[in-house]
């Protein structure tokens, strides 16, 4: 039965247990989902090709032979399998095959592979974070079939893609604008024509990037002129309960000498958002729309797999979608230091609360990753929420790990694409450290440190401009999602600094060794800037 | 009576038909909630009624009966609507009912909001009621509009985005809306005089009535409760009274009876049409509402019956699925039983061809939930559960495949014994709330038929079963050959016996515990050779009997010789040592040819196995041939004795090597055989401790000589190369098949009586005897031994340490027969030294 017929024929509560009622598990019947579904993750992996790579031979018979069998993974284990798509490899059949970019523009596309347990999965986690969105309690949701979803994330073969065609197989709600339109239109075209029929037919759910969230609810005003045209335009192509809060709102902004908000023109049932540095957008964007917005966190290895509650205090992770395990910072900075070294792992129930951690997935039902570092840290911010009546651990997202600067979710730089940009652009930089940062209003931007080699100061133009515009160029040509940081969302995050000549041979004296390239430590940072 | 005045009654019948059937109905917030409100009903309806025909005792008595109804309705009909919508307002609700009953007394003393009304009777009788209303009326209607504003609000909030609270209020909303109607209607003049505020109210009670049926929170058989049948009964025979009482009248007074006659006969014809009335309409509801029920009652009933009779577990799940199929017609139902793993096993289904044979593991999601619940489940309720996200793809498929769409437990107390899947209803049909109670209620008797008649299995089998084997014991062969020569004496019967040659001196080699190993592997395959074609029995220790109906002498022969020829190579895949080969000796006879009762039978086939033996064991005879067979005496000599020139090369070549360890192993040989002989022993087992006795150390002819003649202490490392004679001796001898019988002795001379020993650590009564015996001997002999690197030790000291190491390196019982042995000099100690 759909969903939508669900909400005719069952009770919230009902709908609301099948859904979201992970929520209630206990410690222990969570892990009893978790340890299950990996024993037959386990059984079918352990027997695939690309299992037996890893595995050479063996065969884990218990969760423990697992872990201490399979070593942490990386898309590089397999991408020679999962490019070519071998789908005889796999544990099971891929239904499709979902992409997105990997390391910058340095590698290729990265693919993964989508069964059908993992696809119903998905669209079971997905429909728990509607529902969740637009509630404001326990057995308490606001879904109905004639609403509309203004949804601004890329289409298939992205991840984010998928929503739309998995949400349609539970409930009728219409996409502004529709999915197979949005698929053929540039990202300025599907948000003026999104606005344009959430001016006709209202806008009931958000659902985006935090920053191109932030980005489209920014211009709502002048997108929402767009939609219209010429006051007769806009008559003809709003509807009269529209029009009648579009004039309101024109005359109360007047008043109060503001631009038009969305919250002016709609009321959103559910808001939600994911990828990076949602933190810096929640308090504007609930400014803007009147609602908070709901962290979910989805990506193309893992699937949907956790969510905020209608609380917003933390996020859950669904028991069903991976089988999950986390590397404490500690030992994840050692294996940084030492890549030889094995770090170690925690599972759900032995997470304590106030630290960080490295997520490492082993995706179940037939999928092809195992052990796999996603590469996010997340903080668990408690044990349950007494306030949420919840018994299992919550978890705040906190950035990529920092091997990896990845602005507004946009684009991964790493040392290698800094590098490699540094190459191509033939500036003769000494050397460089990058970190990221966020402005004063919370806008995240990638800093770089750069020292330039002294004797070829006398032969080059060498000033901050110069340099920021030499480094833009290449990194957008190597990579296209740092382009579409500006093309879509207007930002230029490089910021550069010029350090004196010999600080990084400085720092190195005095430490032993040099400073990290990429997310140097605190400590490291204050230590160097000190030298210049 | 007024002209409209049934309409009052009418209603007043209704309200109290519904009263009577919901005062048995199970009790609930809402159900009370709704008695209250009928109770009101009725008293404003009744009282209203009464007051019109200015019944006794007074106008006045029945106009605060009903207003007391009238002025009670808001306040319960709110607590009423709070309830149906799962709202917790009992404060305000109680506050309602206080308030308006407050009002009621306080007029009741005052009449200061509703007085008394002026009544006016016309010229033909009938009466009119003026009332006189004054503002404080108000006080009551706005009390009333509170309760309306807060039945909307409630209403608001539980009913906003939630289409089933909607579709199961809109009854009552339907209900209410023609409450509002009629109020308005009851204004128009050209209506005046019609009694559309009764209408409306009765239609309201049966709309809210309706709606808790839609809810399911009562059974419509409710309504065909005996009191409801008088109430109807007495409501009819009251109108046919009225409407015959005076052709009745003149008829009976044409008869001249008198008036006492005359009243008698009315009542007796009163009580004679209520009691016809109350047949016909119980009846008639009976048809109407109870007849399904009674039907389901009746076929559970006859169902319990059933399975009361039989102990036979697959005619009860049988029974189960035959009854599923006449209530609950579907297309595919199956039972699975718990088996000894822990998992459930399909056990019985509509058809064998769905019976796949499927199992549901311990840990599955299913079984986990309905090992804590007592009731069935839907399988679309079953995904909305916590257990269900663990479920495995596989499992989700095996389900789909079997189209199960109902799931329902076989309990005994707390634990799950089975589990019954049914698939979807035929003709798509939902399943009813009926339906899961039918299912509950069968499953419930047939668990407990089910337990019963697996105690009766468990229990007959273990009566006629054999515990070590598995295989039917001697009662049952008695039983089972009785029965089948009582059936068919005119069939073939081969009977077969079959005995394990030289049992005892297996179990003495090799302990008690590798000869039941052995029995259980002869058992196993004689059941598997004959399973599908005849029975197999263990008639005693070492003797099987195989019950073949339908066989020939020939086909008997013939299977029998291929269970000789498997028991043969039963021990040859043994890594360690080779154990010794078993045979058997087998006798056959089959009835009618060379028997006419089953004790000629038995006799005769005893007699062939008593040839066999005779005949040199490890051979099939056949009773015709037995006597000649008997003639046959095959010589039988003494294994041992032609082992004899081996042992003496073998010893031979330790002494060229090693001359202490010949001498040693003689000495050796000489205490186990006279500790064996003390000990009861056979000759054969005397013979071969000797043989073990002299070959025990027979592995240091690997082991160099500079460790085994070191004047000084041997390093650890040294030790565990000396440690390693144990298995080289073992290695040796394994190449000798003609004397492997010795070498569980020979394996077993260093193991410890505490376990501490080695190669294997065993303890106690599972190192064989010979091995026990050894050890005594060897640990003796070692210690009054002078060797390069110690003196030898004194007598009494030796003693003294065997006498220590009682129970801890020896069998106890052996070192006091052994001390015993020497102390009253029944064994010739032999003082050796080193190069002698």
């Amino acid at each position: 039965m759909r969903f939508q017929e669900k909400i005719r024929t069952d009770s919230k509560e009902h709908i609301w247990q099948e859904y979201c009622g992970f929520l209630d598990l206990t410690m222990e019947e969570y892990m009893v989902i978790q340890r299950r579904l990996a024993m037959e993750q386990i059984h079918d992996w352990s027997r695939s090709p690309l299992g037996q790579r890893f595995l050479k031979g063996k065969h884990p018979q218990t969760l423990e032979e697992f872990r201490a069998m399979v070593p942490l993974t990386t898309y590089a284990d397999y991408a020679d399998i999962l490019l070519k798509k071998q789908a005889e490899c796999l544990p099971d059949k891929p239904v499709l095959w979902i992409q997105t970019t990997w390391e910058g523009g340095i590698h290729p596309m990265k693919a993964a592979p989508y069964t059908k347990g993992m696809l119903d999965t998905y669209k079971r986690n997905m429909m728990a974070c509607f529902i969740l969105a637009t509630g404001k309690g326990r057995n308490d949701f606001d879904v109905a079939v004639t609403d509309h979803m203004l949804y601004a994330l890329a289409p298939l073969p992205y991840a984010t893609g998928l929503m739309p065609l998995l949400l349609k197989d539970e409930i009728d709600i219409e996409y502004l604008p529709p999915v197979k339109e949005a698929a053929q239109m540039s990202f300025r075209e599907r948000n003026i024509r999104g606005f344009k029929l959430g001016m006709k037919k209202g806008i009931e759910y958000f659902f985006g990037l935090g920053s191109v969230t932030y980005y489209i609810s920014q211009s709502a005003s002048s997108l929402s002129k767009h939609s219209g045209g010429s006051k007769a335009g806009l008559i003809k192509s709003v509807s009269p309960t529209m029009l009648l809060r579009y004039l309101k709102s024109q005359r109360i902004c007047k008043q109060e000498n503001r631009e038009l908000l969305p919250k002016d023109l709609f009321q959103l049932k559910g808001f939600m958002i994911a990828g990076t540095d949602n933190w810096c957008y929640k308090d504007d964007l609930e400014q803007m729309w009147g609602i908070r917005p709901m962290e979910l966190f989805a990506g193309t290895e893992p699937t949907c797999i956790g969510t905020e509650t209608w609380s917003r205090n933390g996020m859950y992770f669904f028991p069903d979608a991976c089988f999950y395990e986390f590397i404490p910072e500690s030992e994840m900075l050692r294996n940084m230091e030492d890549p030889a070294y094995i770090p170690k792992t925690v599972l759900m129930d032995e997470v304590r609360s106030g630290e960080k951690y490295e997520l490492v997935i082993s995706v179940l039902k037939g999928g092809a990753f195992a052990r796999y570092r996603v590469g996010d840290m997340y903080r668990c911010v408690g044990i349950g929420d007494r306030n949420e009546q919840t018994r299992i651990p919550r978890f705040a997202y906190i950035d990529r790990t920092p091997d990896v600067i990845d602005i507004a979710g946009f684009t991964r730089i790493t040392e290698n694409s800094i590098s490699h940009a540094i190459r191509l652009s033939g500036l003769k930089v000494q050397d460089w450290f990058a970190q990221k940062e966020y402005t004063q209003n919370n806008r995240p931007r990638l800093h770089m440190y750069v020292e330039l080699d002294s004797s070829a100061l006398s032969g080059m133009a060498a000033n901050i401009d110069v340099l920021k515009e030499h480094l833009t160029i290449y990194f957008k040509y190597l990579d296209s999602d740092y382009a579409d940081l500006k093309k879509i969302l207007g930002v230029d995050p490089l910021n550069i600094s010029i350090v004196k000549c010999g600080t990084f041979e400085a720092f190195r004296k005095q430490n032993g060794k040099p400073i990290r390239h990429l997310n140097p430590p605190h400590m490291q940072v204050s230590e160097f800037l000190s030298l210049m | 009576m007024a002209s409209y005045s049934w309409v009052s009654i009418i209603a007043l019948f209704s309200y109290l038909f519904l009263l009577m059937a919901f005062l048995v109905a199970k009790k609930t917030k809402v159900i009370n909630a709704f008695i209250l409100l009928l109770f009101c009903l009725v008293l404003a309806a009744g009282g209203s009624f009464f007051m019109r025909i200015r019944f006794w005792p007074s106008v006045n008595f029945w106009h605060y009966v009903s207003l007391l109804g009238i002025l009670m309705v808001p306040a319960i009909f709110y607590r009423f609507f709070a309830a149906f919508l799962g709202a917790k307002c009992s404060r305000s609700s109680a506050f309602w009912i206080l308030f308006f009953l407050g009002a009621y007394i306080l007029n009741l003393f005052t009449q200061v909001f509703i007085p008394t009304p002026e009544v006016s009777v016309d010229v033909n009788g009938n009466a009119t009621y003026i009332y006189h209303y004054s503002l404080t009326v108000t006080v009551l209607l706005a009390g009333a509009a509170c309760i309306s504003v807060q039945c909307i609000r409630l209403f608001l909030r539980y009913c906003k985005g939630d289409r089933l609270v909607l579709r199961q209020l809109r009854p009552i909303l339907v209900g209410l809306a023609i409450l509002v109607l009629s109020t308005a209607l009851s204004t128009i003049p050209f209506l005046a005089g019609i009694p559309i505020d009764i209408i409306s109210s009765v239609l309201f009670a049966y709309l809210v009535f309706y709606a808790l049926y839609r809810k399911r929170l009562f059974k419509l058989s409710l309504l065909a409760a005996p009191g409801n049948c008088y109430l109807v009964a007495v409501l009819i025979s009251l109108f046919l009274f009225n409407s015959f009482y005076r052709p009745l009248r003149a008829l009976v007074g044409r008869l001249n009876l008198g008036e006492s006659i005359s009243v008698l006969i009315f009542s007796t014809i009163l009580l004679a049409l209520i009691y016809v009335l109350y047949r016909i309409m119980k009846q008639f509801l009976d048809v109407l509402f109870i007849k399904e029920e009674q039907n389901r009652t009746d076929t559970i009933q006859q169902f319990s019956r059933t399975i009361s009779r039989t102990l036979n577990k697959n005619e009860i799940l049988t029974g189960l699925l035959d009854v599923i199929q006449k209530i609950i017609p579907t297309d595919m139902a199956c039972v699975f039983l718990d088996a000894k793993d822990g998992s459930y096993q399909e056990e019985q289904s509509f058809s064998p061809l769905h019976n796949d044979h499927s199992v549901l593991e311990p840990d599955h999601p299913l079984v986990r939930y309905l090992s804590k619940h007592d009731s069935p489940i839907l399988m679309e309720d079953f995904v909305h559960t916590k257990e269900y996200r663990s479920m495995w793809e596989k499992e989700k498929r095996q389900l789909r495949d079997k189209n199960v769409a109902c799931a329902a437990p076989l309990k005994d107390a707390d634990q799950l014994i089975g589990v019954v899947l049914l698939s979807q209803k035929q003709k798509g049909k939902p399943y009813t709330a009926e339906d899961m109670s039918m299912l509950t209620s069968l499953c419930s008797v047939c668990s407990m038929a089910v337990k019963n008649a697996r105690q009766y299995e468990k229990a007959y089998e273990e009566a006629r079963k054999d515990e070590l084997t598995g295989l039917f014991n001697r009662k049952s062969f008695y039983e089972t050959a009785s029965r089948i020569f009582s059936e068919g004496s005119q069939q073939v019967l081969s009977l077969v016996m079959l005995n394990v040659d030289d049992f005892k001196l297996y179990n003495q080699l090799y302990g008690n515990k590798e000869g039941d190993i052995a029995l259980q592997k002869t058992a196993d395959i004689i059941r598997a050779s004959s399973e599908g074609r005849g029975m197999a029995f263990r008639m005693a220790g070492k003797e099987f009997t195989l019950l073949l109906p339908g066989y020939d002498i020939y086909s008997a022969k013939l299977l029998t010789e291929s269970i000789l020829d498997q028991v043969r190579h039963m021990n040859s895949n043994r890594e360690l040592y080779q154990l010794k080969t078993l045979t058997l000796s087998c006798g056959i006879c089959a009835a009618p040819y060379m028997a006419s009762t089953l004790e000629e039978l038995i006799s005769n086939t005893d007699f062939a196995v008593y040839t066999a033996k005779r005949s040199g064991k490890n051979r099939v005879v056949i009773y015709s041939e037995a006597a000649v067979q008997e003639q046959q005496k095959a010589e039988h000599t003494s294994s041992y004795e032609t082992y004899a020139a081996t042992i003496v090369a073998l010893t031979a070549a330790i002494d060229t090597k090693d001359h202490y360890t010949f001498s040693h192993s003689q000495n050796v040989a000489e205490y186990a055989m006279a500790l064996a002989r003390e000990c009861g022993m056979s000759s054969d087992f005397v013979s071969i401790i000797r043989e073990a006795g002299l070959l025990h150390d027979i592995g240091k002819i690997g082991i160099s000589e500079t460790i085994l003649n070191k004047p000084s202490r041997l390093t650890a490392e040294e030790y565990e190369i000396i440690k390693t004679h144990v298995e080289n001796s073992v290695g040796i001898i394994r190449h000798l098949p003609s004397l492997d019988y010795v070498i569980p002795a020979v394996i077993s001379h260093h193991e410890r009586y505490d376990g501490k020993g080695y190669p294997r650590g065993i303890a106690g009564e599972s190192i064989p005897l010979m091995g026990r015996i050894l050890c005594v001997a060897d640990s003796f002999d070692a210690m009054i031994s002078r060797r390069n690197y110690k003196k030898a030790m004194p007598l009494e000291d030796a003693l003294a340490v065997l006498e220590r190491e009682r129970g801890k390196q020896f069998d106890p019982h052996l070192v006091d027969v052994f001390i015993k042995m020497i102390r009253e000099g029944k064994l010739q100690v032999k003082f050796n030294s080193a190069g002698e």
